[in-house]
C-alpha cells in the first residue's frame, strides 16, 4: 500500500497525465482502502490551492453570454421535444376523403394534446426521480460517513479496554487545569516492561488549526523529557520513560516543541 | 439582477444542477468562473480563446451534470478537469494549425511557454516559492496537459521517474502550503 502510495500514480493522477489504465487502478484503490483516497483528496486539494492562485476576474459580458446560452440550450430542448411529438402525429394522418380526414383531424388533434400532456407529466416525473435520487446519494454517503465514524470509536474503544485488562499497563489520569480545561481529562497508559506507553484524550479542548498537544513525564530525578506531541481525539503512541511521577500535557504549536512553552492543559501524577 | 439565496451546500448545489435548475449555474458561475479564467488564460493565453473555453466547460458542465459523481471527488475538481481538457483540446487545436505553418519556430515556442507563461500571467508568491524544476513539472502537466512520455522526452529523464517527479513537486507544494497558513 505505502509502495503505491510512493510511487507517485495519485500524482499524476492528480495533475491529469494519468493513463487510462492507471486511472482506473487509482480509481479502484481509492475505493478498497481509505489510506489511498485520503492522500488522492490530501494531494487534490494542494493542486486546486495552486490553481485557485491564478484566478482572473472575467470581463462582465461573459456572463451574460453563458447564462444565455445555457437558457437558449434548455427552451431549444423543449422546442425540439414538442416539435418531434407534432411530426410523429402529422406523418400518420391518411388524407383519403374528406369525411375521413375531418375525423382523423380531430382525432390527431386530441392525440396530440394527450401526448403532450403526457410528455409534460412523464418530463416532470423524471425531474423528480432525478431529484429524489441525488437527495438519496448524498444520504447514502452520510450514512457511509457515520459508519466509518462509529467504527473508528468502537476500535480505539477496544484498543482502551484491552489496555485496561492488561496487568502489565499502569494507567494514569490526567486532570485538566481549572482555569483552563477544569471538564477535561486525559489518559496515559504506559508499559516499563514492554517500553511502551499511549495517551487518550477527546475531552480536552480541539486543537485550533496548526497546534498540537503535546506530553511531558517529570521522573524522580526532577527531569521534564518530552514524550511526544499526539493527536486529539486519537488513540496516540507516546515515549515511555523509567519511573515517571507526573505528566503533564501543554499545548504546542504543530510538530511539537523541544521546551515546553505553551499553556499546561492537564495534569496527573502517577499512583505509586 | 435579484439575489436569492447567498450560501449553498455543495451537496445542494449538485442537486439543484441535476434538476436543471439555471440559478444553480448562476450560483456555479459566481464561484468558480474567475479561477476556471485564469486556468484557461494560463493555458491558451488568448482572451477570446480563453473566453470561448469558458463558455463551452459550462455548457459541457450542464449538459454532463448527470455524470458527475460526488464520491470520485469535488464539484470544483470535476469542474475545472472539464475546463481543462477543454483548454488543452484548443490549444492542441491551435498548435496543430501552427504547426502546419512553422514547425521549429513552434517547438522554440513550447520550450519557452512554461516558464514566460507564468511570468506573464498571475505569478504569485507560491508559484515564486516553488523551486524552478517543481513549476516546471507541474505547469507541464496540468496547464499543458504533456503525457508522461512526452514529458519524459522533453525534459530527458526515463519514463520511470516522471512520476516520481510528479510526487517530489505534489509532496513540496503541499507542504509550501502548510507553511503558509501559519
Amino acid at each position: 500500500m505505502q509502495k503505491f502510495i510512493e510511487s507517485g500514480i495519485l500524482s499524476v493522477y492528480v495533475l491529469g497525465i494519468a493513463t487510462e489504465e492507471e486511472k482506473q487502478e487509482v480509481e479502484r484503490m481509492a475505493a478498497l482502502y481509505p489510506e489511498v483516497r485520503k492522500e488522492l483528496e490530501s494531494l487534490q486539494s494542494t493542486l486546486n490551492e495552486y490553481v485557485a492562485q491564478y484566478e482572473l476576474p472575467v470581463p462582465a459580458h461573459v456572463k451574460n453570454k453563458v447564462l444565455e446560452k445555457i437558457h437558449h440550450l434548455e427552451n431549444h430542448k423543449e422546442l425540439t421535444l414538442s416539435a418531434q411529438n407534432k411530426n410523429q402525429k402529422e406523418t400518420v394522418i391518411p388524407l383519403p376523403n374528406l369525411q375521413k380526414w375531418k375525423y382523423g383531424l380531430v382525432a390527431s388533434w386530441v392525440l396530440l394534446a394527450f401526448s403532450g400532456l403526457l410528455n409534460l407529466q412523464l418530463y416532470q416525473e423524471l425531474k423528480e426521480t432525478q431529484r429524489e435520487l441525488s437527495i438519496a446519494k448524498s444520504q447514502n454517503l452520510e450514512d457511509e460517513k457515520r459508519i466509518t465514524a462509529l467504527q473508528t470509536q468502537y476500535q480505539t474503544l477496544e484498543q482502551e479496554l484491552a489496555l485496561v485488562q492488561n496487568p502489565d499497563y499502569q494507567i494514569t489520569y490526567l486532570q485538566g487545569l481549572q482555569e483552563i480545561a477544569p471538564k477535561s481529562y486525559a489518559t496515559v497508559f504506559w508499559n516499563e516492561k514492554e517500553n511502551k506507553a499511549f495517551i487518550f484524550t477527546n475531552s480536552l479542548p480541539k486543537p485550533p488549526k496548526g497546534k498540537q498537544y503535546q506530553l511531558w513525564a517529570l521522573t524522580e530525578d526532577n527531569i521534564i523529557w518530552d514524550a511526544g506531541v499526539f493527536d486529539w481525539g486519537k488513540f496516540s503512541p507516546v515515549k515511555c520513560f523509567k519511573k515517571p511521577q507526573k505528566f503533564i500535557i501543554t499545548l504546542e504549536k504543530q510538530g511539537g516543541v523541544p521546551k515546553a512553552e505553551g499553556t499546561a492543559y492537564a495534569i496527573g501524577s502517577v499512583k505509586s | 439582477m435579484e439575489k436569492q439565496k447567498t450560501f449553498w451546500l455543495e451537496s445542494e448545489l449538485i442537486e439543484q444542477l441535476k434538476a436543471k435548475n439555471e440559478k444553480a449555474l448562476e450560483y456555479l458561475y459566481d464561484h468558480y468562473a474567475s479561477c476556471m479564467y485564469g486556468v484557461a488564460m494560463r493555458i491558451l493565453g488568448d482572451e477570446a480563446l480563453a473566453q470561448d473555453t469558458l463558455q463551452e466547460a459550462f455548457v459541457k458542465i450542464w449538459q454532463n451534470v448527470e455524470q458527475y459523481d460526488f464520491t470520485k471527488g469535488k464539484l470544483f475538481t470535476w469542474v475545472l478537469n472539464i475546463l481543462r481538457n477543454t483548454a488543452i483540446d484548443k490549444l492542441r487545436a491551435k498548435e496543430q494549425k501552427y504547426r502546419t505553418e512553422d514547425l521549429s519556430n513552434l517547438k522554440r515556442k513550447a520550450d519557452n511557454d512554461t516558464l514566460k507563461q507564468a511570468e506573464t500571467i498571475g505569478i504569485t508568491d507560491l508559484t515564486r516559492k516553488l523551486k524552478p524544476e517543481h513549476r516546471v513539472i507541474i505547469e507541464m502537466m496540468y496547464f499543458e496537459g504533456y503525457s508522461q512520455s512526452e514529458i519524459a522526452e522533453k525534459l530527458g529523464i526515463p519514463l520511470g521517474t516522471v512520476k516520481t517527479r510528479a510526487k517530489n513537486a505534489l509532496d513540496f507544494l503541499r507542504n509550501l502550503l502548510k507553511e503558509d497558513t501559519f
